[in-house]
């Protein structure tokens, strides 16, 4: 019976049809976890962007006033004493730092971030069901790739904004362009084979890239301030009053360095 | 064959967040080292309360002990270094980040439970440190410090995710039993470039009616494949339900077919109540615990495998 052409034919689609239903189910399995994956990533770039404006709002822009009276205590002391190499080392040095400082926050001067980034359960849903339908790593060829990859930027932006109407609006349009014909069963297994490669790949740098943010001093200082917070201190409202107190010495410092240098 | 391509990650990201981790990271750092000459804040006992009931309330004072290369023990310390329970969660988090594979949290005498009660936010606290130290980053056990912490851990079902021992000695002894990474690594690698020639082999063993292992070597890719698969779907077919499959030998494998061959396999596995195993070398691990989550389970040796689905060589 197994040795007509045709019956060999029966024979191997079946297997095909099974291990395509396989790899569909994994690849739905992987969908979610790659949406879950994403949604965490995101969520932790929001909270650290969100943690990073407080942080700067509250103290960086203290330490910035600080390190650009320091830069003008040095230039002060530097002009009054010519010939002192090291003087004019520290005047350099400290110029350089204030400019640095100021640089970091003239990039987040005009930020207007949210205090916390607190996602509602349905903006969380409303963002897993769209990566689910436009992550680029479930593309089936180049040029879809390159679609899926503008708009989860676009996803990305409205979740990181709280923005809900834009969010389902993406989802909305995501759902209406609908699902691509099925090709035959080989076809259809090795698009499915690529994605799940893909996404796995996906997944293990989300991973990586989680992993690297928890290790930043961004996230360390955060995990202080909200270990204190639990101790009912606050240690940005702290923080501040230090390098407060530190601005008054230096302008106190400032003072007599004029003073000093006036002939 | 797939084309080339890009990590997606940094074109989706919103233009605000890229180099979220390092274009503030100078300002930030002063902001830590700040912190640090701020203290703690937490009220440190005087010594003459120290044991009283009560003393250690709000604050953990932590020793770190080194127990082996990859095995760190916290227990109950000095005074001089205090942790609140957010503070020693950062902390085990970050002993775990920094390669500890093992830690072990000694809290005999530690009067957790009379500090934070029941409702005790402990728990709360295990389940994060479970879940930022990530599947992969090895184990966390807790020496009981009573009988209660045995019973809180058993109906949180904590003690399905952690082992507990009651002494120090029996936790230390549980970690240093498990193969000497040093030694199972060379050994690995010795007989992994012995057997160096990139030819696709595969040999099995049948342990039981239901138990079987496949051993792979060489260079697995696209062509390989489906001779691999056409014994895998004989042996399942024959009635094994329990599969071990060994890749602690192999060199190259193509990312997408045969895992894509295993997950599946481990499902239909499943479906049967049978179950999958991947044996690979700790040098593999971290890649195939990424790739498979919590798919297949992953382990260093046939016999670390065979023990965890209920089967034992002689």
């Amino acid at each position: 019976v197994t040795e007509s052409p045709g019956a060999e034919l029966t024979q191997s689609q079946g297997p095909d049809d099974a291990e395509l239903a396989r790899a569909q189910e994994e690849l739905a399995v992987l969908e979610a976890q790659l949406a879950q994956r994403e949604l965490e990533l995101v969520t932790l770039h929001a909270e650290l962007r969100a943690f990073e404006g407080r942080y700067l709002r509250s103290v960086g822009f203290v330490l910035g006033e600080l390190d650009a009276l320091n830069a003008e205590i040095a230039a002060t002391v530097a002009a009054a004493r010519p010939d002192d190499a090291a003087a004019h080392e520290k005047a350099e040095a400290t110029r350089r730092r204030a400019e640095q400082t100021a640089e970091t926050l003239g990039q987040h001067g005009g930020d207007e971030q949210p205090e916390r980034f607190s996602p509602s359960e349905g903006l969380k849903k409303l963002y897993r069901d769209a990566a689910k339908r436009l992550h680029p790593d479930l593309s089936t060829d180049d040029a879809d790739r390159e679609r899926r990859q503008r708009l989860m930027a676009e996803v990305n932006a409205a979740y990181s904004a709280g923005d809900e109407t834009r969010l389902a609006d993406l989802l909305a349009s995501a759902v209406e362009a609908g699902e691509q014909t099925a090709g035959d069963v080989r076809t259809e297994l090795a698009k499915i084979t690529r994605q799940i490669s893909m996404a796995t790949e996906r997944i293990g740098l989300i991973a990586a890239e989680i992993g690297a943010l928890r290790r930043s001093e961004l996230y360390l200082l955060r995990a202080r301030v909200d270990a204190a917070e639990a101790e009912g201190r606050d240690l940005l409202a702290e923080l501040r009053e230090k390098a407060l107190a530190d601005l008054a010495a230096a302008r106190g410092a400032l003072h007599r360095a004029r003073a000093a240098s006036q002939p | 064959m797939n084309s080339p391509r890009s990590s997606p990650g940094t074109e989706m990201v919103p233009s605000q967040d890229r180099d979220l981790a390092t274009r503030s990271a100078p300002l930030v750092a002063r902001g830590l080292e700040m912190a640090n000459s701020l203290g703690t804040g937490i009220e440190r006992p005087h010594a003459s309360e120290i044991g009283k009931p009560g003393w250690g309330r709000r604050v953990f004072h932590i020793r770190t002990e080194r127990v082996n290369q990859e095995t760190r023990l916290v227990t109950q310390g000095d005074p001089e270094e205090s942790y609140t329970l957010p503070e020693l969660e950062q902390h085990m988090i970050a002993l775990i980040g920094s390669g500890m594979k093992h830690v072990i949290v000694d809290l005999a005498g530690a009067s957790v439970f009379d500090d934070f009660g029941t409702e005790s936010p402990i728990l709360g606290f295990l389940v994060r440190v479970m879940r930022q130290s990530g599947p992969a980053d090895g184990s966390i056990s807790f020496v009981a410090g009573d009988e209660a912490f045995s019973k809180i851990f058993e109906l949180a079902g904590l003690d399905q995710v952690f082992a507990i021992y009651t002494s120090r000695d029996e936790a230390v002894a549980a970690v240093e039993s498990s193969p000497q990474p040093a030694q199972r690594k060379a050994g690995q690698l010795a007989e992994r470039e012995a057997s160096r020639d990139g030819t696709f082999r595969i040999s099995e063993q049948a342990i039981d009616d239901t138990t079987h292992i496949f051993e792979l070597s060489g260079d697995i890719d696209l062509y390989v494949t489906p001779e691999f698969k056409e014994r895998l779907v004989e042996v399942v077919e024959s009635g094994k339900t329990q599969i071990v499959v060994d890749v602690s030998r192999t060199f190259t494998i193509d990312a997408a077919n045969p895992f894509g061959l295993l997950a599946g396999l481990a499902k239909r596995l499943r479906s049967s109540s049978g179950s999958l195993a991947l044996v690979c070398t700790d040098e593999d691990e971290k890649g195939y615990r990424l790739a498979f989550d919590q798919l297949v389970p992953v382990y260093l040796s046939q016999d670390e495998a065979l023990a965890a689905i209920g089967v034992r060589l002689r």
